[in-house]
């Protein structure tokens, strides 16, 4: 019996691809209200580790839940409270505008039409993107579309927040929204869980910070000491 | 019931503000239809009196409900598989299974526009055969509408099956484009049933749109009532509600399956 029922748990989570073995046995806790930053170096298994609480991949073994919801028995319950954001500018539908797009997930996450028109719009102005809203996703610069992407994760105020890599291709200002925006999801009550291989950049927003090594997750500090 | 509605009319609204994107593809896909049926008028005039096929006339206004009915088989039997393979190619797949939303919902919502436009399409290619000297419409609407509804849940219920397979394998659309071809073949789209082998014959009452174009012609070029069509309805029906449920779960089994070798996304 897991002890937290909100926020996201992890429990001997193991998940290997093609024989590789990318976590083993991995543990964790990110608290409701709590931003907490996961570092690893590429091909540690941060991807997957968020994929597996976003229920588009199913662990091996092990245990993940979302505010206490089983990812692999309850994944529409898990879906209803996530909000996801990968380091895949192809997510977006690049013929449609940024803001058809906010709308329509808007509408598919069961946003009321008329209340997802303000959600949407609030969205766009909290990350500077209102001017730009209506042009077509194929014609936004890189740091553009990140940054919508980060938004939509925002649409239906979801209770965990899964966000990878999110100050890839930002400049300062890009930078300093996107912080100010998982922040703020934070102090709402959401679980922000972060996946980056450069914690520099996150650290000082971070109200914990974690590595993840050889398939399992140690606080910062652990291996930071053990010259990691 | 709603919750799937929105589902279904946010995707086929999607895809048409997409298809816009594509105008002149857009254009020329309504007008695609118009060649093969034209084709089949001019076949139609070389075909003799007493002929298989009836007179010149009898044998256009058969073909007109075939050329029709085959445009509502092909865009529902490949669409739902098409629309996968899309989704895995532009890399929207993975998001789309992270939202709260049912995956026989989305399965319709892939499914409709392209659905509409081939009824659409249908209607049009009606429309169009009349100055072409297609005569003797006589439609029963109630059986029009009935017909069409059960032969749509029995084709895209192949399409799921087909949508299934993308997940699971990564590919299916050659096996559809092959299936909606081999359906065509054997059940009167363009010819009738009486001309095949005995062996094959066998192989059409074991297609549901064999059922369909006979019930499809029977309410528009006959005007039979749905108790006069109950033998074929009946036959489509029994195929609605194996096929649609079966899919569905066949669906869903893929989609867990692709979840748990971590291959949504993969293409």
């Amino acid at each position: 019996m897991l002890s937290e029922p909100s926020g996201l748990q992890a429990r001997d989570l193991s998940r290997s691809f093609a024989g590789r073995a990318v976590l083993r046995g991995l543990n964790l806790d990110v608290r409701a209200g709590c931003l907490t930053v996961l570092e690893g170096a590429n091909g540690a298994g941060k991807t997957t580790l968020l994929r597996i609480f976003a229920t588009i991949v199913l662990p091996d073994e092990g245990d993940a839940r979302v505010d206490g919801f089983d990812v692999m028995r309850h994944g529409a319950r898990v879906r209803e409270r996530i909000g996801v954001a990968f380091v895949n500018e192809r997510s977006l539908f690049w013929r449609l505008s940024g803001e058809e797009n906010l709308r329509l997930f808007a509408r598919a996450r069961g946003v009321p039409r008329q209340a997802s028109r303000r959600h949407v719009d609030e969205l766009l102005e909290e990350l500077d993107l209102t001017e730009i809203a209506p042009r077509r996703v194929v014609d936004l610069s890189a740091g553009q579309r990140q940054r919508l992407i980060i938004a939509r994760a925002g649409l239906g105020n979801p209770t965990a927040l899964l966000i990878d890599e999110p100050l890839r291709g930002l400049d300062d200002a890009g930078i300093a929204m996107i912080n100010g925006f998982l922040r703020r999801r934070a102090q709402g009550g959401a679980a922000v869980l972060i996946a980056t291989p450069k914690a520099d950049e996150l650290g000082a927003e971070a109200d914990v910070m974690l590595r993840l090594r050889d398939g399992a997750v140690a606080p910062w500090h652990e291996t930071d000491e053990s010259g990691a | 019931m709603t919750r799937t509605l929105e589902i279904i009319r946010i995707f086929a609204l999607k895809d048409f503000r997409v298809a816009l994107t594509y105008r002149l593809s857009f254009v020329l896909g309504i007008f695609a239809a118009f060649y093969g049926l034209i084709s089949f008028f001019f076949i139609s005039r070389v075909i003799g009196n007493g002929a298989k096929v009836g007179t010149p006339a009898e044998y256009f206004r058969f073909i007109v409900v075939g050329v029709a009915m085959s445009s509502i088989l092909r865009a529902s039997v490949t669409t739902a598989s098409s629309n996968v393979r899309r989704e895995q190619l532009e890399g929207t797949l993975e998001i789309l299974a992270a939202q709260p939303i049912p995956m026989y919902a989305l399965a319709l919502g892939w499914s409709a526009l392209p659905v509409i436009e081939a009824v659409l399409d249908g209607l049009i290619t009606i429309a169009v055969a009349i100055p072409l000297g297609f005569s003797g419409l006589s439609p029963d609407w109630i059986s029009v509408i009935l017909v069409l509804l059960v032969s749509v849940a029995v084709f895209l219920a192949i399409g799921f099956f087909g949508a299934a397979l993308v997940l699971a394998i990564q590919q299916g659309g050659g096996i559809m484009g092959f299936v909606v071809g081999a359906l065509a073949l054997v059940s009167g789209v363009v010819f009738p049933i009486s001309v095949l082998p005995a062996p094959v014959q066998v192989l059409s009452e074991l297609s549901p749109l064999t059922y369909s174009l006979r019930a499809m012609r029977g309410a528009l070029l006959s005007g039979q009532s749905p108790t006069e069509l109950w033998g074929s309805l009946s036959v489509l029906l029994l195929f609605a509600v194996v096929l649609l449920p079966l899919s569905l779960l066949v669906l869903a089994g893929c989609f867990r399956y692709a979840r748990a070798r971590g291959t949504l996304a993969r293409f």
